[in-house]
């Protein structure tokens, strides 16, 4: 066997181990088909459904729900089953963005702050503290409304308030990983600092960061939800979960299947990543379990 | 203690300037004229121009800065807002109570329901009680806070008629709102107790409490659930930055006078001055709240408790 396959082969049955533990989560697993079923509908359904989800219906307006509009319409006439699949591209996507964005730039500050340590770690966290010591949904209003509207401004708005948290986790867990004899063999035959820091240390640390970037989607999604309720960050017509919604809101006493659905659909891809992101814990942690 | 008391006080003050210059410097970079929102569309060049020199906002950045630094903490004053003119101290004033009894009242709920639910769902692990508990804690982090108060709304005001569904007034004023607010943070932090708890239960020592005979009660009250604090209590600090998130949002769903919904109007209408005072004066109570959050562990963690009491002997060992 040659090195490279050896090296896989090891990595492979670590993963199956987890991956065997995961399957046996029925929890987890009713999560993750039920997230990947609902994504797979967002794909499919505005493509067959026979309304358009922007074409305004004077005929239909307000309609309570029925066989020909399951969910209703709303106060423009627009078929509500076909909006709330299509706006669940805009509220998974942008969710997603922002979880990918608070990561990436939390790995980078989080890598380099654990591992030099000293005065750039001690200044790092400071500042850290500061952004923390703000509500992180106050943080993201100010922002938001700093920036202005927009899907790329509300991803950075979202994002921000979580990056505290993915630094302090990573650089946890680098401090921890930075004490490896594999890093002394690393310096012995003269890696430079970089190449140890993308090569070895980071892929050795960011194993806590899974868990918390999938339960990091949830909240993600929780918080755009209520940014565009408030009416900063996507704004009506965009047909996200929290903007139709905020777009609804006077229609709670006369309508309230307006308010009813965008809502299920927002608890539901949430409770299935929670669901998933508890069994991806366990998995990885199997202590906490029985 | 009274050390580690004051030296966390002299820890909050630079911290708390140095957010209000984060908010200043966010806030500075805000596209759109004060100047013209003050005197309208119909304003000319010269008057919007002599309105901007009268506000100060045609002076260096940094000055702005030092400006507003003295004023909000020498002198206490928060400004006057650009549409009516009105000290934004005072309209502070008359609705932080209102905020803080939301707030708290949310905090006493979650905490005090989601912690026993949490520590009791873990010693009766995998019975019904504890699967019926974290089936809702996990309905309760996953459904939408705002999502849920426009639920209550429609059930018990509207259907039901219980409760009014917005607007301030006495007791029944705060029931939904309150309720509505809590049930997020009561959900995470019976979550998260029941986790530390469990932890802490397959520990080598309450293995050994048990092997000496204890009751199972004492096991749990005098060795399991002192060791279990610790760690509930820090994660009820990142619960409190929730809940008061969240009360920016249920405010407005409950056209509630609190901050949060004069923050947001004040958002919308661009008028600045109000959202910066806001932003300040809730982190003030945030971080005297979070202070207050590091005391109780402080003493719950005999650990901190008696580095301080060393460090003072140490001092007086010195002097003699």
């Amino acid at each position: 066997m040659t090195e490279k396959k050896m090296k896989r082969g090891f990595k492979e049955s670590r993963f199956a181990v987890f991956w065997n533990r995961l399957k046996r989560n029925r929890n987890a697993m009713i999560g993750l088909y039920v997230f990947l079923l609902l994504v797979m509908l967002i794909i499919i359904v505005p493509i067959v459904s026979p309304y358009d989800y922007a074409k305004y219906d004077i005929m239909s307006i307000s309609q309570k729900p029925s066989l020909k509009h399951p969910f209703g319409t709303d106060d423009l006439g627009r078929d509500l089953l076909t909006r709330c699949f299509y706006g669940g591209r805009y509220s998974l996507s942008i969710s997603l963005a922002a979880v990918l964005f608070s990561t990436s730039v939390g790995t980078v500050i989080g890598a380099i702050t654990g591992f030099f340590g000293g005065k750039i770690d001690a200044v790092i966290m400071r500042m850290l503290d500061v952004i923390q010591a703000i509500p992180s949904t106050l943080l993201t209003i100010i922002i938001s409304a700093a920036l202005g509207v927009g899907i790329d401004k509300t991803i950075i708005a979202i994002s921000v308030g979580s990056i505290p948290g993915t630094v302090r986790l990573l650089r946890g867990s680098v401090m921890r990983t930075r004490e490896e004899q594999y890093l002394e063999a690393a310096e012995a035959i003269g890696c430079s600092t970089t190449r140890r820091i993308w090569k070895y240390v980071v892929p050795n640390s960011w194993s806590p960061l899974i868990v918390s970037s999938t339960m990091g989607v949830a909240r993600t999604i929780l918080q755009l939800a209520a940014l565009s309720y408030i009416g900063l960050g996507v704004q009506p017509p965009t047909p996200e979960w929290g903007a139709m919604l905020s777009g609804a809101r006077g229609y709670l006493r006369d309508y309230p299947h307006m308010l009813i659905f965008p809502g299920l659909f927002i608890a539901i891809s949430v409770l299935c990543l929670n669901m998933f992101g508890d069994g991806l814990r366990d998995a990885l942690d199997p202590k906490l379990k029985d | 203690m009274g050390r580690f008391v004051l030296k966390r006080i002299l820890q909050m003050i630079p911290v708390l300037l140095m957010v209000a210059v984060l908010i200043f410097t966010i806030l500075y970079f805000v596209p759109g004229d004060p100047a013209q929102i003050m005197l309208g569309s119909t304003a000319t060049k010269y008057e919007l121009q002599q309105m901007r020199e009268q506000l100060g906002l045609t002076r260096p950045f940094l000055v702005q800065l030092g400006d507003f630094l003295y004023q909000t903490f020498i002198k206490f004053d928060l400004g006057k807002s650009y549409l009516t003119g009105a000290p934004v101290g005072a309209e502070i004033a008359a609705r932080l109570p209102r905020t803080l009894i939301l707030g708290v009242a949310s905090m006493v709920l979650a905490f005090g329901i989601g912690i026993p639910l949490g520590i009791t769902a873990a010693i009766h692990q995998n019975g019904w009680g504890d699967r019926i508990s974290m089936i809702i804690a996990l309905l309760g982090v996953s459904i939408p806070t705002f999502w849920l108060a426009l639920m209550f709304v429609l059930l018990f005001a509207l259907k039901l008629r219980w409760f009014p569904s917005s607007g301030i007034g006495g007791f029944k004023y705060y029931v939904l709102p309150t309720v509505s607010l809590c049930f997020g943070g009561l959900a995470t932090q019976a979550r998260q107790s029941r986790s530390s708890m469990l932890e802490v239960i397959r520990a080598d020592y309450v293995v050994t409490a048990r092997a000496k005979g204890l009751s199972e009660r004492e096991v749990i009250m005098r060795h399991a659930l002192p060791n279990a604090l610790n760690p509930i209590i820090t994660l009820a600090g990142n619960n409190l930055a929730v809940i008061f998130g969240g009360s920016i949002v249920i405010e407005n769903v409950f056209s509630f006078p609190g901050i949060g919904q004069y923050m947001i109007t004040a958002i919308n209408q661009r008028d600045y001055p109000i959202v910066r005072g806001c932003v300040v004066m809730l982190a003030i109570v945030f971080a005297v709240i979070m202070l207050l959050v590091d005391i109780a562990y402080a003493f719950n963690d005999p650990r901190i408790k008696a580095r301080y009491e060393n460090s003072g002997r140490k001092t007086k060992v010195k002097k003699a």
